[in-house]
């Protein structure tokens, strides 16, 4: 198991190589200057070389990107142009509100599944599993921001039940106007993965019932409630569990969407706002901590995967 | 023989045939939009803000500009980027698993690669490198080429894998076949229903990814329409104007929908196992 986890975390490294050449290379697809672009068509020709000194574009690529990549490890991700606060401060602003909505969603999206799988399993085949089927392949049909849209014309403009956008700390409004400003992009946000987690769950939980020894407990006469919750839910929980963690990370991407649609400042929002100024190097950096999180995460899914379940190959 | 019953087995599953009609209406629908509809690009003022009827069945938006007119060439729009994207990802990411999967030296290197794009989530990176190049669709085509290769690369080099292990590729190899002949004629034809089975979701997942990016103001740049770029001005006059999310809305879902299913059924034909 240790040399599984230490060769886990060593194939890391050639890929979040290639990960920080790629996202290093961005600036590069800009057409034409990149400080041109920055500072546009008014500029003069000598604010421009400034710029390009100063970003450092005027040195051979191969020194731009240890320079950036020496940069990274001693924390320093670049500069706003437009911000005047210190990269990590900016993104970790970011990054609260998106996690935030992305647990919240995580949260519904488990909430929803579970039961749904479970229920879909056992009743395979009968009008609840079909309904469940109808209601999963209806959530995978609707991306989250149209699903938002929705949301937001039904509950908040037509129904006034929930706000149509916008977001407060806790600190600032406190812990349930927190909930209801993000309740509505949560559920846009959980719905398609609620789908996709419940399609999980219940083909987990079919293998498992079909197996021999749940019906060794059906012949001992272990009551259904048990049977179901602590001899099947438990073994088809691996599976489930691989899926929630990879559904982290599309939250996470989605997230950053769903942002956009109910006015929310996070990473997506600053994505998008620094893309619309020009702001090259807000988007590196926040690409970078994204990519970062999502292979660690992918990392711990799988060393969870491999504790859970010994017998698996670790080759 | 074969084919026949694979055609009847599709054509047994309904939900399949009803998505397929779905999708084939739709791109009927879009390809022969300038015979049936008003110019998407006709602005009108006097008419803005029109509630769908029978001179403007989807209603009008905020230049007085026929939305459903709009909404069918958004429909051109988004089939044009899905099917370009599907072809071009799956030639390419095809390839490039068939070589990562046949040669084992190039298999670190392509996979890497293919790993560290699967890094970033694919709607930002599709975001990123748009911000980066320019808005237009030609970019976003060639972007969301780029998102969808990794995961058509990684199914065919895996299925490759266990085709090229089999006896009767030793066999050919032992007489001489050359590597070429050994790939196209011997091992593509066994992995590519692996790949056909992804066409509709892959498909599926351009088309949201499309609206998203041009929602965002990173896709199709107005006034051209697309569906994503239509629901962004609709957002705006949600509380007035109905009409401008419900049916570009509807039309995203629907075709989404349709490719959905269209794809479990495919899969059901091609990898009944699978499920």
């Amino acid at each position: 198991m240790k040399k599984f986890i230490v060769k886990r975390i060593l194939s890391l490294i050639p890929i979040l190589f290639l990960v920080s050449i790629g996202i290093f290379s961005l600036i590069h697809l800009t057409p034409g200057d990149p400080a041109r672009a920055i500072l546009g068509d008014l500029a003069t020709e000598d604010e421009v070389m400034a710029l390009r000194e100063s970003m450092g574009l005027n040195d051979p690529l191969p020194v731009q990107y240890f320079e950036w990549l020496k940069g990274v490890f001693h924390g320093d991700l670049g500069h706003s142009i437009f911000i005047d606060k210190p990269m990590g401060t900016i993104l970790w602003e970011h990054l609260v509100p998106t996690l935030n909505l992305t647990l919240y969603a995580m949260l519904i999206a488990v909430a929803i599944a579970i039961p749904l799988g479970v229920l879909a399993a056992r009743k395979k085949g009968r009008a609840a599993d079909n309904t469940v089927s109808a209601l999963t392949l209806a959530g995978i049909s609707v991306p989250s921001f149209l699903m938002g849209i929705f949301l937001i014309l039904i509950f908040a403009v037509k129904l006034k039940w929930l706000p149509v956008a916008g977001y407060k700390t806790v600190r600032e409004a406190g812990f349930l106007t927190h909930i209801r400003y993000l309740t509505l992009p949560a559920i846009a946000l959980g719905l398609m993965q609620a789908a996709l987690i419940t399609r999980m769950t219940k083909n987990a939980m079919l293998e498992v019932l079909n197996s021999d020894y749940m019906k060794m407990a059906l012949a001992k006469g272990v009551k259904q409630r048990k049977r179901i919750w602590k001899h099947a839910f438990r073994n088809a929980l691996i599976p489930i569990i691989t899926v929630i963690g990879q559904s982290f990370i599309a939250l996470l991407a989605g997230a950053t969407v769903v942002e956009n649609v109910f006015n929310i400042p996070g990473i997506g929002q600053l994505v998008i706002n620094s893309a619309g100024r020009r702001d090259y190097e807000v988007i590196q950096a926040t690409i970078l901590v994204v990519a970062v999180m999502s292979v660690l995460v992918n990392l711990i899914v799988d060393i969870l995967y491999g504790l859970a379940n010994p017998r698996i190959d670790m080759e | 023989m074969l084919h026949k019953e694979r055609r009847e087995r599709f054509l047994n599953n309904k939900m399949a045939v009803i998505g397929g009609v779905i999708i084939l209406v739709i791109v009927l629908m879009a390809v022969f939009a300038p015979l049936y509809c008003q110019d998407p690009l006709d602005v009108a003022p006097k008419i803005r803000f029109q509630a769908p009827g029978r001179q403007h069945w989807f209603g009008t938006d905020k230049y007085g500009r026929d939305l459903f007119a709009r909404v069918i060439y958004g429909a051109r729009v988004s089939m044009l980027t899905g099917f370009t994207v599907v072809v071009a990802a799956v030639l390419i990411g095809m390839t490039l698993g068939l070589l990562a999967g046949y040669y084992r030296k190039l298999d670190a290197v392509i996979m890497r690669i293919c790993d560290s794009l699967k890094a970033i989530p694919s709607v930002l990176l599709a975001i990123a490198l748009m911000a980066f190049l320019r808005a237009g669709i030609r970019n976003v085509i060639l972007t969301l080429i780029i998102v969808n290769i990794p995961d058509i690369a990684r199914i065919t080099r895996s299925q490759t894998l266990v085709v090229k292990d089999q006896l009767y590729i030793e066999a050919m190899k032992a007489v001489g076949a050359s590597p070429a002949r050994v790939i196209l004629h011997h091992i593509l034809p066994n992995v590519i229903s692996a790949v056909i089975v992804q066409v509709s979701f892959v498909f599926a997942s351009t088309i949201i990814t499309e609206a998203a990016l041009s929602f965002l103001g990173q896709g199709v740049p107005a006034p051209s329409p697309s569906w994503g770029n239509i629901l962004y001005e609709g957002k705006e006059v949600m509380h007035k104007a109905w009409w401008m999310i419900v049916f570009p809305g509807g039309f995203t879902a629907l075709s989404v929908f349709g490719l959905n299913l269209l794809g479990d059924g495919i899969r059901d034909v091609l990898d009944p196992k699978a499920k």
